[in-house]
């Protein structure tokens, strides 16, 4: 039976980093796939440097390309100049995303190709391009096989979490979120939308997320920080908050994700550890996001 | 009892970071080298190299009781060069003080670094919102920093006009000297004539060799040499020592090991005392 997997090419958040104590995991910053061997084309999400370094497979007949972009800071998109397919005339490749402060997503790959700073010029990708503006909220599919749905998560500007279902796959990405709590609403409009009723705010934020992983198979979350060093205004969570969703959700995997760049291996480890009795107790399974892993994403 | 002047570099690698277990001797991070001198924080460069010296610094800077200056200097724009700047743990601290410098004008630094810190791509709003004090400094022909007079020289770096530069410092006392050409394409030019002029004698040489021979043919005019141009500049300026830099994001340990072992072969480089620079080591030059 065909099915989806997922492949991390990237697990780092913030930046990609290069210590030998931390290579167990991987340094390439945000960045999977999800394999799909059926299908004629490529599914991705983000490009951070992960996708520099990812090994293309090779199916020729394969030109199309879909990237899911859940935010455009550095980290997610610093590997798109290093992405082969994008200087192929041959391909094509569609990106899903939010709307940025820039006026449109053309205009912000031109921004990472400016002269001074990289000295390929934005026309030298020849692959065709297009770029698709969502709303938070709204779902799609791609071609018609593979079906999406967003939900806006809490983090500066609008970041996206998604989740993708495949015949009997269902997968979901949730980075980058903070905690909402306290009245730490970091999404563009949330300080607005919450302003009459912030605790209202909060509990339907918290509900709407766990309404939107329901029942998923498997779920990655940001879990840069532990509950010890948690910045809630830095926009990122903990393996205790990111648990706490699954256990509402029905969810039957975490894999804990977008590891801090200071995380040595033995500390990514205690993240999974300080939760895995928790979890066990509901059932459900911790994993932390390892560079180059493959995961099935449905119970057999 | 000799002066020296060390170095270390945190990132190696060009274009874009490499972290993996094929490439944990020469390194992964992207281009960062440190200078060491009359404990003074020197920088060439803040790729991603550059925030593993900040972590480094935090014990320093949370104990709060020097402010902390660094003297940075940026060889060219290019985001390998540039990309670990918001991350370097310095900049978030407003007891510290970064001196960037470059023989660029003040107004062409703060734009070429401004896009790092643009909203669109981080949750900054500019360079200048960050809470260290930092300081722009356009070098005219020379300066003086830790006591090392600082002059540089123009590079060959592809097609664009890339503004790339390589910097000596020499010790003042002593006249030790480092030169570093961190991206430069050594092919018969004037500007490479020039550059071997500035780079005579040095103590050491930082040398961009990025391709093997094979590479470089399908890569002329692209800015970055290969490690036989590399080293025939360090026989042409009879540098006493150089260091091979800036290596392809696919080079992994045993390539360059088996490089650096078959180069020191040929006959026209056995004498010469070279190798791949490699992430966390420190060189020291000594005037003995």
């Amino acid at each position: 039976m065909s099915q989806m997997k997922l492949k991390f090419l990237g697990v780092r958040g913030s930046r990609p980093t290069h210590k030998s104590d931390l290579l167990g995991f991987g340094g390439n910053s945000t960045s999977m796939e999800f394999l799909l061997p059926d299908e004629d084309f490529y599914l991705l999400l983000d490009g951070g440097s992960g996708i520099a370094h990812r090994n293309s497979v090779k199916e020729p007949n394969k030109h199309k390309y879909y990237f899911l972009i859940t935010h455009t800071h550095w980290d997610h998109i610093l590997g798109f100049p290093f992405f082969k397919p994008l200087y192929d005339e041959k391909n094509e490749v569609t990106f899903y995303a939010s709307k940025t402060s820039k006026a449109n997503f053309n205009e912000l790959f031109f921004g990472i190709h400016r002269l001074d700073n990289l000295p390929v010029p934005y026309e030298a990708l020849k692959a065709k391009q297009t770029f698709k503006s969502i709303k938070a909220g709204t779902s799609f599919s791609i071609e018609e096989k593979v079906e999406v749905n967003t939900f806006q998560i809490n983090h500066q500007g609008i970041t996206l979490a998604y989740r993708l279902g495949y015949k009997k796959d269902s997968v979901a990405i949730v980075t980058d979120n903070a905690p909402i709590e306290d009245g730490n609403f970091m999404g563009e409009n949330m300080k607005e939308k919450a302003k009459d009723d912030p605790k209202k705010f909060e509990q339907e934020f918290n509900q709407g997320l766990v309404n939107f992983l329901k029942d998923c198979h498997t779920v990655v979350i940001d879990t840069h920080f532990t509950e010890e060093n948690l910045k809630p205004d830095w926009g990122h969570s903990t393996p205790q908050r990111a648990l706490k969703f699954c256990i509402d959700a029905n969810v039957k995997r975490l894999i804990l994700f977008h590891h801090a760049p200071e995380d040595l291996d033995h500390m990514v480890k205690a993240k999974v550890s300080s939760v895995i009795d928790e979890a066990k107790k509901h059932g459900i399974e911790v994993v932390a996001a390892k560079e180059g892993e493959e995961w099935v994403l449905h119970c057999d | 009892m000799g002066s020296a002047l060390r170095l270390k570099f945190w990132g190696t690698r060009g274009l874009i970071s490499s972290p993996n277990k094929d490439t944990a001797i020469y390194g992964g991070n992207t281009s960062c080298i440190q200078l060491l001198h009359k404990s003074d924080l020197i920088i060439i460069d803040t790729g991603f190299g550059v925030t593993n010296l900040g972590e480094v610094l935090m014990p320093r800077i949370l104990a709060g009781q020097e402010s902390l200056t660094v003297h940075i200097f940026y060889t060219h724009f290019h985001w390998d060069h540039i990309q670990g700047l918001p991350f370097f743990h310095p900049i978030y601290f407003p007891t510290s003080t970064l001196n960037l410098y470059s023989p660029l004008s003040t107004e062409s630094m703060k734009e070429n670094l401004d896009l790092l810190f643009d909203g669109s791509y981080s949750p900054f709003a500019g360079v200048d919102s960050m809470p260290s004090q930092v300081n722009f400094i356009s070098i005219k022909e020379s300066l003086e920093v830790s006591g090392l007079k600082v002059s540089y020289c123009p590079l060959d770096h592809g097609w664009h006009e890339a503004n790339t530069y390589a910097y000596k410092f020499e010790e003042e006392e002593t006249g030790i000297s480092l030169v570093v050409a961190s991206d430069h394409e050594a092919r018969a030019s004037s500007i490479n004539d020039q550059f071997i002029s500035f780079a005579k004698e040095c103590d050491l040489l930082v040398h961009d060799a990025q391709y093997t021979e094979d590479e470089y043919k399908g890569h002329v005019g692209w800015g970055h040499s290969s490690m036989k141009q590399a080293l025939e500049n360090s026989v042409k300026s009879k540098a006493k020592r150089t260091l091979l830099s800036h290596h392809d994001p696919k080079r992994t340990d045993n390539e360059l090991k088996k490089a650096r072992k078959d180069y020191g072969k040929q006959p026209a480089y056995k004498d010469l005392d070279f190798d791949f620079a490699k992430e966390s080591v420190i060189y020291t030059l000594e005037k003995k």
